[in-house]
């Protein structure tokens, strides 16, 4: 039963990944096809499409031997199959991508040597100003006031603690992606907005969630009030204010793109090492990717990597 | 709100970035659009919206300070000096100028430009500078 959970779970995360992968082409910026930066309307003709056509056949392709892989790992309980499921979905995938990007390159068209910036001085803020920023963590604050004072009611503290310091550190981890962007990132770029307060509404959605989750506890339920209701509906507001932002960045699509493009190293990621900027507009989907050519971009990797770890680590140590 | 203040920079021309800085943020004062004690962006943020290298805007910003245009100081904006326009000009700085006034209009010439249309021109310019 486990291993057809199990097996039943990875093959779904791979083929959501590969549906990922096989849509993100379509989702890009007006004037840039596979990142490379193309005459108007090239994304309609044949040649385009025909170079689709292959990238999504090479995608279905590593999904199907990523989803047997996958499913052998949980046969025979191999973790090294498991991994091999991994890489052919994520190498695979990355690798149709770069043969779409070769072959749309005989037609890329040059880019715009020209760059504007406003002389503007105003403050720069997030959306909604420092009160709202610190809205979230006093929601956190009180619930943890809250804790404190009905502390005997508690039975079990480290599953309380815990909801309140994974809160706590996912509140932190969106507050310092928000000020890369508002510090590190071009005004100009059309969707900078609609990414901050796309930042400030999940600071407040997890702060919610999690001061909710650790009072939660203290009080029996009724029972006609669904176990998994709180995840579920923060999964759906998530969502919805995902889904509003995709909206919002499709009406943005126009702008033109200023990074080069042969500073988008496999046409993903992004390194430039005349450009200060920390972080910039992704060339397809949403939101923003490093500029690994910035120092910082790797001290902020690291630390968004192994900062969950050791706090992933001191929840299981105590 | 009038729109706000726009510096340009082409990465294929052959005159340098900084000095097209220069030049934009200089005309700018000029024409007073942009007033003394006006704070300018920062280096890092007009760096950055720009997509160049700190050290042109901070050379721009150098010889912008240097010329008399503006006010430098760590750790505070950049701001627009008040500089009164000397009297008299140098001799030696209207030579130079004319010369390359010269080249300019050699170039508006080969354009197809006529005389009569490039003294138009650079009447209007001048007007806006008063």
């Amino acid at each position: 039963m486990t291993n057809v959970a199990g097996a039943l779970f990875r093959c779904i995360t791979i083929l959501l990944f590969s549906v990922f992968q096989a849509y993100i082409p379509g989702r890009r910026r007006t004037g840039i096809f596979f990142s490379v930066t193309v005459p108007e309307g090239f994304a309609d003709s044949p040649q385009a499409r025909a170079v689709l056509k292959s990238y999504r056949k090479r995608v279905l392709l590593c999904t199907v031997l990523a989803e047997l892989l996958a499913i052998a790992s949980a046969r025979f309980d191999s973790p090294w199959t498991l991994l091999a499921s991994v890489v052919v979905a994520v190498a695979g995938n990355s690798l149709a991508y770069l043969l779409g990007r070769k072959t749309i390159q005989p037609y890329a068209s040059p880019q715009s040597p020209e760059r504007s910036a406003s002389l503007a001085t105003g403050p720069e803020r997030l959306p909604g100003g420092w009160l709202n920023i610190l809205g979230p963590f006093l929601l956190l604050a009180a619930a943890g006031i809250y804790l404190s004072k009905h502390w005997d009611l508690v039975r079990d503290p480290v599953p309380v603690l815990g909801d309140l310091v994974r809160g706590a550190a996912l509140d932190l981890l969106l507050l310092a992606l928000g000020l890369g962007i508002l510090y590190g990132s071009r005004r100009t770029s059309p969707a900078r907005r609609v990414n901050l307060l796309v930042l400030v509404s999940f600071l407040w959605t997890t702060s919610a969630a999690s001061g909710v989750s650790a009072i939660l506890p203290l009080y029996t339920l009724p029972e006609q009030v669904p176990p998994r209701l709180l995840p579920f509906t923060t999964l759906a507001v998530a969502a919805a204010i995902l889904a509003w932002a995709i909206r919002e960045t499709r009406r943005l699509r126009g702008a033109r793109d200023v990074t080069p493009d042969e500073c988008w190293k496999l046409g993903q990621f992004y390194y430039n090492p005349q450009d200060p900027a920390l972080l910039v507009e992704r060339r397809f989907g949403f939101g923003y990717t490093f500029n690994f050519a910035n120092r910082w971009s790797w001290l902020v990797l690291f630390v968004l990597l192994i900062a969950p770890m050791i706090l992933l680590g001191l929840i299981n140590l105590y | 709100m009038p729109p706000p203040l726009l510096v340009r920079v082409d990465l294929g021309s052959p005159i340098p970035a900084y000095r097209q800085i220069v030049d934009q943020i200089r005309t700018l004062i000029l024409e007073k659009e942009l007033v003394p004690e006006a704070a300018l962006p920062s280096v890092r943020r007009l760096a950055i919206d720009l997509g160049i290298h700190f050290n042109t805007v901070a050379e721009a910003y150098r010889t912008l300070a240097e010329e008399g245009w503006i006010h430098v100081s760590r750790g505070r904006a950049a701001t627009v000096a008040k500089r009164d326009l000397p009297s008299r000009p140098d001799p030696d700085a209207l030579t130079d100028l004319r010369e390359r006034l010269r080249h300019l209009i050699s170039e508006m010439r080969a354009t197809g430009l006529s005389p009569a249309r490039i003294a138009r021109e650079l009447r209007a310019l001048t007007e806006g500078l008063k």
